[in-house]
């Protein structure tokens, strides 16, 4: 059992280590001379129409099922009026960047381990390497970027449409005023609640961009290390995406609290 | 000599694919290397290219000793030793001309007519019409796509062509077909050819010099018409499939 554990914590800083040799060679790419635009923009549009009706839908209903479960609890204390407050500042603060965090890891991320393994176990890489260019800094770097800018982009609009699922429900099930249900969204959703929903939207998509890109690039073991990879591309990613959340929800709490002290 | 391998040895963790290997390539020769699966022979012609590093020994691609070359010094010398790997490994993104011409471009300064000229001349050189240039490598045939990676390797002009394992996943006349042209080309550019394979028919149709791996070692290795006076088993064993 003590080995076990031993050989997984071995392997765990083992990885651990190669990803960030990793993201050092790609930000140290991007810094020497750039990545090819054209890949980049090809990505930019393909990741971002593939993924933007799913992102929107999701963050709709993660409105619409934060705007229900508060119903349930405020009803008791009448005070259904702070309802599209509460709602939507949890969601924006919480439960929004994280379940659309766990959407785009399956959608985006696990597209782009299977494509990257793809080409790795086809020998696309070694032959972009025999014919003269680097296929991290042809491939890669694109892809890496594309993703970080594109899933920004989609949990932005994400969030923006949980707004809206959250009114529809709020009118429709919780019987409030679209006026009662805007009015105290200002209060609650403070200027930190909505710089920490974009700080976890970056984090979450820096993360997502580096692991998958990772996962796809290093496959080994022919078609089922490609299949290995995507699933373990979906699982680190969301086990990443929990972590970051709690230890940027910690450290946006005390800056909330410095925040509403100086204020 | 144009290449030439001294004590090479590779391991993979514990295991020794590659076991002091020696033996060298005179120019212009069709040299086949072959073996049972997992005896290091794709191992041998990556070492070539630098995609893998040995731990001990030299390869020496005339005279001088590539092993401890660093990318920038790898790149020279991938644009004399062309490599046609075993998948087509094209790029699914990219039209077969763009896919021809993606070498050329990285590795060269030609002009756009310039590089057009170089794809029409090595796309009848690999029997391959003008009219498959504008699809995508998903629509045209597996064979067509093994030919059109052999195209691309081709029109880098290298002085040495490393095929690893050509004819894999062929039908029987496509084979015949690809083992043609491997010679063909081979006359026709004045290429020296290292062909990775398990093919000793087609080894003793094209080949100069034929050169065994067992377990890493070489066990083998001259001319074809030697063969048939070797006793090692495994040489008999793939001898008979040719005169059984």
């Amino acid at each position: 059992m003590t080995i076990i554990l031993k050989r997984n914590w071995d392997s765990f800083f083992d990885e651990t280590g190669k990803i960030f040799l990793f993201l050092k060679d790609l930000i140290s790419l991007t810094f020497k001379g750039g990545f090819e635009s054209r890949t980049f923009l090809e990505q930019l549009w393909k990741v971002t129409v593939q993924s933007l009706p799913t992102t929107m839908m999701a963050g709709f209903f993660v409105g619409a099922v934060m705007t229900v479960q508060f119903t349930l609890q405020i009803k008791i204390f009448d005070a259904l009026s702070y309802l599209g407050g509460l709602a939507t500042s949890g969601t924006f603060r919480e439960v929004g960047p994280l379940l659309i965090g766990f959407m785009l890891c399956g959608k985006v991320g696990a597209f782009t381990t299977a494509e990257l393994g793809t080409m790795r176990i086809t020998e696309q890489f070694d032959a972009i390497k025999c014919l003269g260019s680097d296929p991290l800094r042809e491939v890669i770097l694109p892809r890496f970027w594309a993703i970080i800018f594109s899933a920004f982009f989609l949990f932005v609009g994400g969030l923006i449409a949980s707004v809206f699922g959250g009114l529809l429900l709020g009118v429709f099930f919780s019987q409030v005023t679209m006026h009662e249900y805007l009015r105290y969204i200002p209060r609650f959703l403070i200027f930190p609640s909505i710089v920490s929903g974009f700080l976890k939207s970056f984090i979450f998509s820096f993360t997502l961009a580096t692991l998958c890109t990772f996962k796809g690039y290093f496959v080994t073991g022919g078609a089922k290390g490609v299949g290995q990879a995507v699933v373990s591309t979906a699982v680190t990613t969301m086990i990443a995406l929990v972590f970051f959340d709690w230890l940027t929800s910690y450290l946006m709490e005390i800056a909330t609290i410095i925040y509403l002290g100086l204020s | 000599m144009i290449l030439e391998f001294k004590n090479l040895t590779k391991k993979f963790g514990e295991r020794t694919v590659l076991n002091s290997i020696h033996f060298s390539i005179k120019k212009s020769e069709i040299v086949f290397i072959l073996g049972q699966s997992g005896t290091g022979k794709s191992v041998l012609l990556k070492s070539i290219v630098g995609l893998l590093k040995p731990e001990v020994g030299e390869i020496l691609f005339k005279g001088s000793n590539i092993v401890n070359f660093n990318e920038m010094q790898m790149q020279e010398i991938r644009k004399k030793c062309g490599m046609v790997f075993q998948q087509p490994a094209l790029f699914d993104s990219l039209t077969i001309y763009e896919n021809i011409a993606y070498g050329l471009r990285r590795h060269f300064k030609y002009t756009e007519e310039a590089i057009q000229d170089k794809i029409q001349k090595v796309l009848s050189s690999v029997h391959l019409e003008q009219n498959i240039l504008q699809k995508k490598p998903q629509q045209v045939s597996y064979g067509m796509q093994k030919r059109v990676s052999l195209a691309r390797t081709l029109v880098l002009e290298p002085e040495i062509l490393l095929f690893d394992e050509p004819t894999t996943g062929l039908d029987p006349v496509t084979t015949t077909a690809i083992n043609r042209l491997i010679k063909e080309v081979s006359i026709q550019y004045k290429t020296t050819s290292v062909v990775v394979s398990h093919d000793m028919k087609c080894a003793m149709d094209i080949a100069n010099r034929v050169i065994f791996l067992d377990k890493g070692s070489v066990i083998f290795a001259g001319p074809t018409d030697e063969i048939k006076l070797n006793e090692h088993p495994l040489v008999r064993g793939f001898f008979q499939e040719v005169e059984p």
